[in-house]
């Protein structure tokens, strides 16, 4: 899964200067992306995006210097017990150390002539925690997006090679497809890691199976161990200790339910020999009929056998319910005051929150803004350059306990949801962010850069009209945002206001590294789809149902049959 | 435990399918509720069995059977023909159009005069010379079915042997194993009960049977397997495919179809007796010489079992799979959008009674624009039927669309033929110069699975 690295550091010497220094260092970057030039970072084989910028001084506050970065995470190094982010700095040391040398030089307390130890030990004090950070594509890493784009091509490849006009059977055109690719890729295919479990099932898009298949496990081992338990006792009574007896009324009820899922199955199976004698094919021979009749009796009796574990935790689970129904209830019960409580706590904040807003932040006018249009053209001149493109905002959080609780709440909440409730679309359904981090700085300022595709009137867009309760609960907390109404109402619907704003709040993004400036979010995810579809074929030896083979290739529009 | 419940379900659900298809009324009440209710049923079982939808009003199902490329019909019956694809289990792509093709090259352009020589002399050759007490019609219309198979087709069935059914070598063996392998084919997928394990035993017997077959056909022979031979280059692979699924097909839904008819018939004395009369005029005619005057009145019949089928038509209902996503019935109240994966189930019963198709629909039609085919209507054997007047015909007897029954017309001839033939024999009087008798039906139409089994018809 990746992760991000924040390091906020205060400039000690000329930010201006550093600034310059970072623009040139950046330009240099973007002149060799456009004839696809290596860089130093490309070293760095876990880092998708970084980027080094300069907050500008505010009252009581000094110039920031910002490191975000976006990097496929690992387990923390046993040898060596260092976590994620401290190797990650590693490997960005051992990459890039002139230019960090070259760019922390300015920065507070930085050792002069630092080695690169000095230098290793100096960013990570500077680690700052993200209070909201959203990877657009989980579980891919740039390995993977590396083979999948490979693998995809190759396809493309597979697909022009085969011949015109493209008509048959889609199962043989996928199974010719995907034997017509190069050795590699097929081995690639075959070998696709799975995606994290919250991608492969998503909550969003399908409640009920992922609950069920959450639950599935839980429930079968606590209601086999309950059977167990009863088992044990019914078995040998006395011999457990008396804190995980059941009492006599279980064993019975759980006779009881015994008897009575026997007795439905028992007369579901008289039905269906009924209807099957009815029915028996005619005009058989006689080894015929002992062979149909062995083939069905065969499959009654493995599926009955198969069935049996989840009977057995049916059975478990309704012998503890008999069993802790007391305590079910009391549980019960007490969620539901817990519930209620939290609901009326809730109110009562809102509505003082609600009243205190109204007496302290009367108007704001967004119109007030005062643009800064030699700053403009140096933020919109990196705009736009090849499929992605780069925003920092810094605001100012509100005044008020009750602004800043809110702010972390929504926060904590959109990155906990992002990931429970995953959105193919996106976070807020906007399909283009790559990665997007929320992070609280010094001097109460909420710092915001997204590494998103397309341009930013687009980008804004979306987030004004699909993502506009998400936008408006965040950025209301902060000074100068349009007006929201109970939180996540009004606020960015209301889209030119919104996007002057944005505009306003934007710092000028100088130094800029991506991996894969190529691709946008979507062209990633059909990548990996292309893969895991063609695996999943494979896997089942291409009887898959005919709407996944479409599926499949009207990702390439010519080939549909 | 939930799979437990799924084999038990679909036994119940294979009981319940096989009791609605053999009450053609009760399907009628039914089909007329969705139809009214709910045009395009979405089943509640989407979770359990896959989304399903039903398809009850006459334009949407013309609708999606003339939708081919969206609504399949390949993977509906790939796994139900377990003779191999041929037409019926292809979509429009290279090999069906290559396979269709060559079979509709194959059939030579006299077919349907052909096709009557053949039902008449099996007729003549199967049925008693006085009927007396209950006779098995589908016994019959089986038996002639097999003379078809043998005579038109070219698959003597002289060397079928089985150990699958117990029918003596060849002429009964074929019989049976055809009705065994329609049996699958109409059924539900997978075929329940085991049904699917004796048609897959039967395939391989009748496989192995037609190969051997057409590996020793000769090729200037005026039969089918020696015109697809040739149509195909000599093609064995095809052609057995071919001559196993449309021979399979053709027995099976000429024999439904007959049977079902003619119970029908039945039911409506007015148009029993018009069948009676033209039939025996057609006799009349024919021995006095005038052929043409004589398959005019055959044609009669011919449009009197049609409508006669509309009252239980040979497919009630029809799968179609959706392969993506789409909208059904746009830009009316009915708009429905169609998931990719789904199954949906056309109804041609509830089609035929639609009021806004067919008029009056409850009434028995004697005069009835049948346009069956407007596409296969323009060639000279449009013998069967009214001529087209290019519009989408009312009924929907023998599927639609791209993958409209390219043997209707010979179907219906079949029909015609065997219906004069046992017309005229059950209506003979029973002492010479004695009143002529009138057909009864002695028991209630009955099946084996999904195959019509027997139909008593008497006479007095």
């Amino acid at each position: 899964m990746q992760r991000g690295l924040t390091l906020i550091t205060p400039i000690a010497g000329d930010w201006q200067a550093l600034m310059t220094l970072l623009r040139e260092r950046g330009d240099a970057l973007q002149a060799g992306w456009q004839n696809n030039a290596p860089y130093a970072l490309d070293a760095a084989e876990r880092l998708h995006f970084l980027s080094l910028f300069v907050i500008e001084p505010g009252a009581g506050c000094p110039a920031l210097l910002v490191l975000e970065g976006s990097f496929d995470g690992r387990c923390r190094n046993p040898l060596t017990d260092e976590s994620d982010r401290d190797q990650f700095i590693n490997e960005l040391v051992i990459a890039n150390a002139p230019l960090l040398r070259e760019v922390y030089a300015f920065c507070i307390n930085y050792p002069q002539n630092a080695t690169d130890q000095q230098v290793r030990e100096y960013l990570k004090i500077w680690k700052h925690d993200n209070q909201l950070f959203y990877v657009g594509c989980p579980g891919l890493t740039t390995g993977r997006i590396a083979e999948d784009a490979q693998i995809a091509a190759d396809v493309e490849a597979s697909v022009r090679n085969l011949n015109r006009p493209i008509m048959g059977r889609r199962a043989q055109i996928v199974r010719e497809i995907f034997q017509g690719l190069p050795r590699a890729s097929r081995d690639l295919v075959v070998n696709t890691p799975d995606r994290p479990f919250w991608v492969r099932h998503p909550l969003y898009e399908q409640p009920l199976q992922t609950l069920y298949w959450y639950a599935k496990w839980p429930l079968a081992i606590v209601g086999w161990a309950v059977l167990l338990l009863v088992l044990a006792e019914a078995w040998s009574p006395g011999s457990l200790p008396e804190c995980i007896t059941p009492a006599q009324s279980v064993l019975a009820a759980t006779w009881n339910w015994f008897a009575f899922f026997l007795v439905v199955a028992g007369v579901l199976t008289l039905f269906w020999l009924l209807i099957w004698c009815g029915e028996f094919p005619q005009y058989l021979t006689p080894r015929m009929t002992r062979y149909v009749i062995a083939t069905k009796l065969e499959e009654y009796v493995r599926t009955s056998i198969r069935a049996l574990p989840s009977f057995g935790a049916v059975l478990g689970l309704l012998a503890l319910a008999h069993w802790q129904w007391m305590r079910l209830w009391d549980f019960f019960f007490s969620a539901l005051a817990f519930l209620l409580l939290v609901l009326v706590v809730t109110a009562i904040v809102w509505y003082v929150r609600l009243l205190r807003i109204g007496l302290r932040e009367p108007a704001d006018r967004v119109f007030d803004l005062r643009w800064d249009t030699n700053r403009l053209a140096a933020v919109r001149e990196r705009e736009d350059r090849l499929a992605q493109s780069h925003i920092i905002s810094v605001t100012t959080i509100r005044l008020g306990v009750l602004r800043w609780v809110t702010l972390r709440c929504v926060l904590f909440a959109i990155h906990w949801l992002a990931r429970i409730l995953y959105n193919p679309l996106g976070l807020f359904s906007t399909q283009s962010i790559h990665f997007a981090r929320w992070t609280i700085v010094r001097g109460g300022r909420l710092l915001f850069i997204s590494n998103y595709d397309g341009g930013f009137g687009g980008y804004l867009g979306v987030f004004a009209t699909l993502g506009a309760a998400g936008v408006s609960a965040i950025w209301t907390n902060t000074e100068g945002f349009p007006r929201g109404f109970l939180l996540f109402g009004d606020g960015a619907r209301d889209e030119q206001p919104f996007k002057a704003r944005a505009r306003n709040s934007q710092v000028e993004s100088v130094f800029w590294y991506r991996r894969y400036p190529h691709l946008s979010v979507a062209a990633i995810e059909r990548n990996a789809a292309i893969r895991m579809e063609l695996a999943r074929f494979s896997s089942k030896a291409f009887q898959v149902p005919e709407a996944d083979f479409d599926v499949f290739l009207r990702r390439f529009a010519t080939t549909t049959p | 435990m939930l799979a437990w419940l799924k084999m038990i379900g679909w036994v119940y659900f294979a009981g319940i399918f096989f009791f609605s298809m053999r009450r053609p009324r009760f399907l009628r009440v039914a089909m007329g509720f969705f139809r009214r209710v709910w045009p395009i049923f979405r089943s509640p079982f989407a979770g359990f069995a896959g989304a399903t939808y039903l398809v009850t009003r006459a334009d949407d199902t013309q609708e999606v059977l003339r939708r081919a490329r969206d609504f399949l019909l390949g993977p509906v019956n790939e796994k139900k023909i377990l003779t191999g694809d041929f037409i019926i289990a292809l979509d429009p792509e290279r090999r069906y159009v290559t396979e269709k093709a060559n079979a509709s090259r194959a059939l030579p352009p006299n077919r349907i005069l052909a096709l009557e020589g053949i039902v008449d002399r099996a007729a003549q050759q199967w049925l008693p010379a006085q009927i007396d007490g209950a006779y098995n019609v589908t016994l019959y219309v089986e038996r002639i079915t097999v003379a078809i198979v043998r005579d038109f087709w070219g698959l003597s069935p002289d060397g079928a042997r089985s150990e699958v059914v117990v029918a003596e070598q060849g002429f009964e063996t074929m019989r049976l194993w055809l009705r065994k392998l329609a049996i699958v084919l109409a059924s539900m997928e997978p075929a329940p009960l085991g049904i699917r394990e004796v048609g897959l035993q039967c395939s391989e017997e009748f496989l192995s049977f037609v190969r051997a077959e057409c590996a020793v056909h000769p090729q200037n022979n005026q039969d089918m397997i020696a015109h697809i031979l040739r149509e195909s280059g000599s093609n064995m692979d095809e052609t057995v495919r071919s001559i196993a699924g449309l021979t399979m097909t053709g027995a099976a839904v000429v024999t439904k179809a007959f049977s079902q008819a003619f119970d029908q018939l039945l039911n409506f004395p007015e148009a029993l007796d018009a069948a009676i009369a033209a039939s025996a005029e057609e006799a009349q005619l024919r021995a006095a010489g005038n052929i043409p005057e004589a398959r005019r009145r055959r044609m009669d019949v011919g449009r009197l079992l049609v409508e006669a089928l509309r009252f239980n038509p040979v497919f009630p209902v029809i799968p179609r799979y959706c392969v993506r996503n789409t909208t059904l019935a746009r830009g009316t109240e009915r708009e429905t959008e169609i998931t990719a994966g789904a199954n949906v189930i056309v109804s041609p019963l509830g089609a035929m009674f639609d009021p806004e198709a067919v008029i009056d629909p409850e009434r028995f039609g004697f005069a009835r624009n049948i346009q069956l085919n407007p596409r296969t209507a323009t060639v000279p054997d449009w013998d069967y039927g009214s001529r087209s007047d290019a519009t989408p015909g009312d009924y929907v007897l023998f599927g639609g669309g791209e993958h409209w029954c390219m043997g209707e017309q010979m179907a219906i001839c079949e029909m015609a033929s065997m219906g004069v033939a046992l017309l005229n024999r059950l209506c003979e009087p029973a002492l010479r110069g004695g009143p002529r008798r009138r057909p009864y039906r002695a028991d209630q139409l009955r099946y084996d699975n999904s195959a019509a089994e027997s139909l008593l018809v008497g006479a007095r």
